[in-house]
């Protein structure tokens, strides 16, 4: 039972952020060490049948930065806890900025 | 699970009070890592902040943040570092009498000018222009 007006809206606030969690995924980048770093978080989207992370430039630089030659250097966090290496597609656009 | 960018991108004239920042900070002590598991959980990074109205771009969604006026239900936290939760979504909180479940997203977060107390979107008409510069 929610006491307040107060209590209400917190847990209406709650329930969409758990249900908003579900499209962002955290996005790692392949270090020389075979681990992972954090670089940032994405959004995803589609539209009809393709399927899209939407990011910021400066994560998507790191693919430019890494040393390794072929594929992609980024993966996506799943919500299990393991990380997703194929990589969607990375589209370099206009979405700049820095934290 | 995938946004659709037909149907849960919120209209740019539309407009909110407050908004959900969601996204992962990169920060060590932000994620657990299982490494005989190969498992990274991060903990998601949660903000709900008001819209800045005055100052916007047409590309872009402003929103007061004071990483030292934090709270969350009765807590009072600081932020600290928002570095990696650029790429993250913004999305609004409807009013009470619209009482829809819906999940749309705002803007992507893009910057985090920390003097300015803000955090900086990019709103969805440009994501919706870039996305359909591609073929489906």
């Amino acid at each position: 039972m929610i006491a307040s007006i107060g209590e209400y809206v917190g847990e209406r606030s709650l329930e969409l952020a758990e249900r908003a969690i579900q499209y962002v995924r955290p996005i790692y980048g392949a270090t020389g060490a075979n681990g992972v770093d954090g670089l940032g978080s994405g959004v995803l989207i589609r539209r009809a049948a393709k399927r899209w992370v939407a990011t910021v430039k400066h994560v998507l630089k790191h693919n430019s930065d890494t040393p390794f030659e072929e594929g992609t250097s980024m993966y996506v966090g799943m919500p299990d806890g393991s990380i997703n290496t194929n990589l969607v597609q990375t589209q370099s656009s206009s979405l700049k900025g820095s934290v | 699970m995938f946004l659709d960018a037909d149907a849960d991108l919120v209209d740019d004239r539309a407009d909110f009070a407050f908004y959900h920042v969601i996204g992962y900070r990169a920060a060590p002590h932000a994620m657990d890592v299982h490494e005989g598991a190969k498992l990274v959980r991060p903990k998601p990074f949660l903000y709900t902040g008001t819209r800045i109205t005055q100052e916007e771009s047409p590309a872009h969604l402003h929103l007061q943040i004071d990483a030292m006026k934090v709270r969350h239900g009765n807590q009072r936290w600081e932020t600290g570092s928002l570095e990696g939760v650029s790429g993250g979504g913004v999305f609004p909180l409807r009013p009470l009498d619209q009482n829809s479940p819906r999940v749309q997203l705002a803007g992507i977060f893009i910057e985090h000018p920390k003097a300015r107390r803000r955090v900086i979107a990019t709103k969805t008409s440009v994501l919706r222009a870039l996305l359909q510069l591609q073929p489906c």
